[in-house]
């Protein structure tokens, strides 16, 4: 026994030698596991001299670990003996100890575990080993016998000193327990245990809760005055029981005597108004709870407890809890459909109600406003309902509620005066880190007040919605006047209030945000309820205004009251949104723009005083600015523009940020196959206020594009804004060799800035649109010959910086990003540098680079067609290798964790999109072409061997069939190129086949590209690899179709799954197209050549005779595969005479039905 | 050294408990008084750790106890939790059954530790994809406790658990670190903005009926 004790005190002392501690930790196991261990642990616990508290924990820990093994109802064999010996001797101790002053000394812990071993033992034995369970710890506590609160003195006959309050306070917490246990809904169960608690439950309903009930109200009657932290337990647990025991033990005259004395008992007066709240809250049907809300007069008890509320926040807070409570049952009541009579009285009952709400609503404590938003929620909801249901209009009482209401909720959107908003000087990092997920910290004034404004505004809008009227002339009309008094009395920055007194003098800060919110609350309504159509003010039409032309009045005198002028930090970024959220309103109101963009350029703007907005206020600019039509003269403003955004402008990279960057990298570096999953992205990548800056640099951009901006002025301040940028990053370049650069994270961080900052000013620029039916890839260009020339020698500066430190995961990003932009916008003029910059970037990068890569290389194939076939060519087995390069390498060590895995999956399936899109741009010629034509079988293999039978990712395997498809059509169906791939889906081709000549007839892009590679499609070269391709369909992606669906795990009734099916269908019928000897010719070896408007489509149907891939299908590859030769046949028959979509099914049913036939 | 003269540094004991495989020694290992450890290995038993942080009200010691989540390493379980002044339930936002556990954990704590201060953490909020979304976190509402998302690997809102409960336990609502703790650092970039963005995109992509159409240039 000493041992146990030495081994407890070894393992919990933080001070044990590490193999002393492991060894104690393992004795306490074995003594735990030990068939008597238990046993031993019981004299621990229970034996003089008392052990050391956390010995006897351990001792309770060994005893509940039998009483678990014993099973759900203590049924393992020999479990009753072992149970009553624990019940026995635990009972013995209780009573013999917690009786008297042991029991004030013992630690608390001791005695919860104590209550909750003896609440799991009750639970796994009663009712058929302790029947009375129940009764014999309410009897311990001394309380007097009986059922029910019974006698109207509750049991008071009995001498009070019958009750012990040691032994009533132990009561109260295996009570605790066992509702823990039995009861709580937030602790999850098995369905043994379920079952077994509600049989529990049942038999208590029948035998105990009667005399537990008795026990509560004999324990708060004489002990509340004495015992306060006793009674606050006891009606706790009243709270908790009263869900699922008879409402009438606890609602009778006796009890609720007792529990409306305690709510004028400051101590208890807390718990019991809480207390009353679940018994409000019980559910019943409606019209005994209607009984029940009236026998308890809660409002006039509530009226009562007026003054106490207003006068304690506390207890005010749990008055607001009853009143929220019961106005929430009510409101059900109400909105019920049927029983008029109950309705009418809970609609009476809730009038009666309403005034206490807006008092609880109005308090100046929030805690206490925002107890009674949940009733306020459903006082709306059943209004709308009713009104919805019943057309009926609002009563006037209803208009006066709401009328009453909603000025309340528009006081409570207000600021508070002493909200505390950090300094002017606030370092921008600060708004950066704000909390954007689910964390909301209570210490964090944002977030609240921003949870708070979201409440109210989804109460206004539901007014909005029951009282537009009412709604209208509340807001818009407060809106108006806050903006009018800006007008004539100007604004403060400094004063919260207005100079004098609420709507008079100058505008104090918290309701000029107010007036500017409003505006924002009354456009977001229109526009979700009706979507937003404004109309120019000259032309609005006679009779009723459109809703819309309010907002843009409302619009108007705010741009005009000068409220942007307001330093407060507060004021602006709303300003900013409405003028972004709202921006269909420039359209009409052309002469409000040259207003806003001065409040932009302005003191309150971008050079906002206080550091915290400034980067929002940059980024709705860079919104403002994109959104605006384009005949709005943008190119007026690009001077003033440059010049007052240009001191903004200067990039100073965050140690912080470096310091990161330099870890992910050094990570990526040592674990080759990078565990970074999130590397910053092009926007908000985490560079601090750099990814703010970004934003002004593309706005930048977007007001020296128009063409209508006059060339010179455009060069100067390109140049402007380029020039600290080249010498930047050319300092940084030649201060030093590339390797030492490479070595300093803070200089690769600055040279990454001065990229991207150059291409997020290219980003500015619009697309350039390229014709890939032409011959030469120089569209006519809307840039001035000028501004290429600028742009080319800036792309000239990040090839040549990419090529010196490609080795930093930094510079290829930033490298990426920026000659992307620069292939978007001088379309075929930057393709010679597509390919530097692809070969600087694959030898290096890390697996999400490249699977972003893929996607930019996907979207350049898509964009520039045939004029990019020499270099995706040249590029194909390059980056092919490096994709299997990582997969291999994986392959062969395993994935090292979720994050990995979750990694390839994501290049797996970037990988087969590039392949796609290769294909969808008809670029099929280039896996054709003389250097990949010899790898063209190693390319497909694993796609049809590997990505399209592995049924972990459906998406994969959607994926790669649709690539075998494309692939079959391209080289077995039209061999020469006459038709797009792209848009060629077996449905379409289908279409495209009972199309006229004229319609079919689309470019021949892929003779263009075949064209552009010196391929010829009908020489020797192109024949050879198309008939190795036909070999490799025949053996390998044909059997693939069959293997996919059969693989383990692969589950026909998943969505995704199913569309796995659909593309193995369409590769079906695709190659049995192939074999029609239109096409393949009657013995398969010549390669006949379609002419331009002709295509065969599927379904293909009639004489399958000569049809060498259905005579595969039906004679070797399905017999082979335990297929009968008749089932086969008519499986063959159905390819070539169903469409895709009931192919589809009739596989799935031939997949079902074939497994059983086959074996 | 610390001489006679020199004012006790405060020190609470802080319980951290959660399932296995949460990340609960990860995230006390990041503070750079521990190291960082790649591998997943199974705490056994408990390990504490002093965590000091420098606050504008002096510094103060969270003597945390890094409890085993398996049940096999489960040891003294509750015993650990004797004397514990605050804690910290872990679990893993990837892992529905770790936030299906969390009333198990709180239970037993509150049972030994009645009444201290408890942040319930969200942890491993840099994947991708998560499966626990905040808007089903609703556990700390029922029991008044803290929530936050946490990133160890990225140290995303390291401190504010440590921070809350500083102030909880010295009754100093205006408590501020004045030094950011001495962090491991990050090894990958938390943004949520991005991390919003992909998984709205992984649902668009599932949505998307066809590659072909993935014409978005």
């Amino acid at each position: 026994m000493e041992q146990v004790v030495e081994a407890v005190r070894c393992a919990l002392d933080p001070e044990s030698a590490p193999d002393v501690k492991a060894q104690a930790t393992q004795y306490c196991e074995q003594v735990k596991r030990s068939p008597d261990g238990w046993r031993l642990c019981l004299e621990l616990f229970t034996g003089a001299p008392e052990r050391a508290p956390e010995v006897r924990l351990f001792a309770l820990q060994a005893v509940e670990a039998m009483i678990g093994d014993a099973g759900v109802r203590g049924a393992a064999p020999g479990a009753a003996e072992r149970l009553g010996t624990v019940r026995k001797v635990l009972l013995g101790f209780v009573a013999a100890q917690y009786g008297g002053a042991r029991y004030g000394s013992e630690p608390a812990f001791i005695k919860n575990t104590l209550a909750h071993t003896m609440a799991v033992l009750g639970l796994a034995t009663y009712p058929a080993q302790w029947p009375t369970f129940v009764r014999d710890m309410v009897a311990l506590a001394g309380a007097p016998e009986g059922a029910g609160a019974g006698g109207e003195d509750g049991g008071a006959g009995a001498g009070a000193g019958a009750i012990s309050p040691g032994l009533a306070d132990f009561l109260v917490r295996v009570l605790g327990a066992l509702d823990e246990e039995m009861v709580s809904r937030v602790v999850p169960r098995s369905a043994e245990e379920a079952a077994r608690n509600t049989a529990a439950k049942d038999a208590m309903r029948v035998a105990d809760v009667g005399h537990m009930a008795h026990a509560w109200h004999a324990i708060l009657l004489r002990l509340g005055a004495t015992h306060p932290d006793l009674c606050a337990g006891v009606l706790r647990l009243v709270g908790a029981y009263v869900a699922w025991i008879d409402i009438n033990l606890v609602v009778n005259q006796p009890f609720m005597r007792t529990l409306f004395g305690l709510l004028r008992a400051p101590a208890l007066r807390c718990a019991a108004c809480q207390c009353l709240v679940k018994i409000v809250a019980k559910g019943m049907p409606p019209a005994e709870k209607l009984r029940l809300l009236q026998f308890l007069d809660v409002v006039a008890i509530m009226r009562q407890l007026d003054a106490a509320a207003a006068a304690d926040a506390e207890f005010g807070e749990a008055v607001g809890q009853l009143a929220n409570a019961t106005a929430i049952e009510l409101s059900a009541i109400w909105a019920e459909k049927d029983a008029a009579e109950t309705r009418a009285a809970a609609a009476a009952m809730l009038e009666d109600l309403q005034p206490l709400l807006l008092t609880f609503l109005s308090h100046e404590r929030s805690e206490v406003s925002s107890s009674v938003f949940h009733a306020v929620n459903d006082i709306l909801a059943a209004l709308k309902k009713t009104q919805q249901r019943d057309g009926a209009p609002l009563t006037a009482f209803q208009h006066a509620f709401l009328a009453k209401l909603l000025p309340i909720l528009v006081d409570r959107l207000q600021y508070r005066s002493d909200y505390p908003w950090p300094s002017p000087a606030a370092a921008a990092a600060a708004a950066a880190a704000a909390d954007h997920d689910g964390s909301l910290d209570e210490d964090d004034d944002e977030a609240m007040f921003g949870g708070l404004r979201h409440s109210l505004r989804v109460f206004i809008d539901a007014i909005g919605q029951i009282a537009p009227d009412l709604y209208d002339g509340v807001i818009v009309a407060a809106a108006r006047a806050i903006f009018k008094q800006c007008a004539q009395y100007g604004v403060s920055s400094e004063r919260a209030a207005d100079e004098g007194g609420k709507g008079r003098g100058q505008l104090g800060w918290v309701r000029a945000e107010l007036g500017i919110y409003l505006t924002q609350a009354y456009g977001e309504r229109l526009s979700s309820s009706k979507g937003l159509r404004f109309t120019a003010a000259k032309h609005a039409a006679a009779g009723q205004p459109p809703p819309a032309d309010s907002l843009r009045d409302l619009l108007t005198l705010m741009i005009q009251s000068g409220v942007i002028r307001s330093t407060h930090p507060s004021a602006a970024p709303v300003f900013f949104e409405n003028v972004v959220r709202f921006g269909g309103y420039f359209e009409v109101q052309r002469e409000a723009v040259a207003p806003v963009l001065a409040a932009f350029l302005g003191p309150t703007g971008v050079a906002h005083p206080y550091g915290s907005v400034r980067p929002r206020i940059w980024y709705l600019l860079h919104r403002f600015v994109k959104q605006l039509p384009s005949s709005s003269g943008l190119a007026g403003y690009a001077r003033d523009f440059v010049s007052a955004v240009g001191g903004l402008l200067r990039i100073r990279a965050d140690p912080a940020a470096a310091a990161a960057a330099a870890t992910a990298t050094a990570a990526a570096t040592a674990a080759a196959t990078a565990t970074a999953t999130a590397t910053a992205g092009d926007r908000g990548g985490g560079y601090g206020l750099f990814d703010s800056q970004l934003y002004l640099f593309e706005a930048c951009g977007m007001v020296l594009a128009p063409a209508g901006l006059d060339d010179a002025a455009r060069m100067a301040a390109l140049q402007h804004l380029f020039d600290p940028l080249f010498s930047g990053a050319q300092q940084a370049m030649n201060a030093r060799p590339a390797d030492q650069i490479l070595q300093d994270p803070q200089a690769l961080l600055q040279i990454h800035h001065y990229l991207t900052a150059i291409g997020s000013i290219v980003k500015g620029f619009p697309d350039v649109r390229v014709d890939p039916k032409t011959a030469s890839a120089s569209a006519p260009s809307q840039l001035s010959p000028s501004t290429v020339q600028v742009f080319l020698k800036a792309a000239d500066m990040c090839i040549a910086i990419l090529e010196a430190l490609h080795a930093s995961q930094l510079i290829r990003e930033a490298a990426r990003f920026s000659l992307s932009r620069m292939l978007s916008v001088l379309g075929a003029e930057a393709l010679p540098y597509l390919s530097r910059l692809i070969h600087g970037l694959v030898g290096s990068c890390a697996v999400e680079e490249l699977v972003d890569l893929l996607g930019l290389l996907g979207q350049v194939a898509f964009k520039f067609k045939p004029h990019v076939a020499p270099t995706a060519s040249e590029l194909l087995l390059p980056v092919i290798s490096k994709v299997y390069g990582f997969l291999d390498q994986v392959a062969q060590n395993g994935a090292a964790g979720t994050d990995e895995a979750v990694l390839l999956q994501e290049l797996r399936k970037g990988y087969l999109l590039w392949v796609a899109a290769l294909f969808n741009s008809d670029l099929d010629g280039i896996f054709l072409a003389p250097p990949n034509a010899p790898h063209l079988i190693t390319i497909f293999r694993p796609i049809a061997t590997q990505l399209a039978v592995d049924a972990s990712s459906p998406q994969c395997q959607r994926l790669a069939f649709s690539v075998l498809f494309k692939a079959l059509q391209a080289w077995l169906v039209d061999p020469l190129g006459w038709h797009t791939l792209a848009t060629l889906t077996p449905s379409a081709a289908a279409a495209a086949a009972t199309a006229t000549a004229k319609d079919a007839r689309p470019p021949p892009l892929r003779q263009a590209a075949a064209r552009a590679l010196g391929l010829a499609l009908d020489g020797a070269g192109a024949k050879e690899a198309r008939a190795q391709f036909r070999q490799f369909a025949m053996d390998t992606a044909l059997p693939a179709c069959f293997e996919a669906p059969a693989r383990p795990g692969f589950r026909a009734a998943d969505a995704q799954a199913s569309l796995v099916l659909s593309e193995i269908a369409g590769v079906l019928q695709m190659a049995l197209l192939s074999g029609a000897p239109e096409i393949a010719g009657d013995d398969g070896s010549a390669v006949a050549a379609m002419a331009p408007p002709q295509l065969l489509a599927t379904p293909l149907g009639g004489d399958l005779n000569r049809n060498q891939c259905a005579s595969y299908m039906s004679t070797a590859l399905l017999p082979e595969m335990g297929c009968p030769p008749p089932m086969a046949a008519e499986f063959v028959q159905a390819v070539a005479s169903l469409d895709q979509k009931q192919l589809k099914k009739y596989l799935v049913s031939f997949l079902a039905g074939g497994a059983g036939g086959g074996r | 050294m610390a001489t006679a003269g020199e004012v006790q540094v405060p020190k609470f004991k802080l319980v951290l408990v959660g399932d296995g495989g949460t990340g609960k020694t990860t995230f006390v290992k990041r503070h750079l008084s521990g190291e960082f450890e790649k591998k997943y290995i199974a705490t056994i038993g408990v390990e504490v750790h002093p965590l000091q942080f420098e606050t504008n009200k002096g510094s103060l010691v969270f003597n945390t106890w890094d409890t085993a989540g398996q049940e096999k390493f489960g040891g003294l379980r509750d015993g650990y939790y004797i004397q514990g002044q605050c804690a910290i339930i872990m679990f893993d936002v990837t892992s529905r059954i770790t936030y299906k556990n969390v009333p198990n954990w709180h239970r037993d704590l509150v049972r030994v530790c009645e009444n201290i201060p408890i942040v319930l953490c969200g942890n491993k909020v840099d994947i991708k994809e998560r499966k626990v979304k905040a808007k089903t976190i609703t556990f700390h509402r029922k029991k008044n406790l803290q929530y936050y998302d946490i990133s160890a690997k990225s140290n995303y809102n390291f401190e504010k658990p440590f921070l809350w409960l500083a102030r909880k336990l010295t009754g100093e609502p205006d408590l501020e670190f004045v030094a950011a703790p001495a962090l491991q650092p990050p090894e990958v970039q938390v943004d949520d903005n991005l991390m919003m963005q992909y998984s709205k995109e992984i649902e668009d992509a599932m949505a998307m009926p066809l590659p072909e159409e993935d014409d978005d240039l």
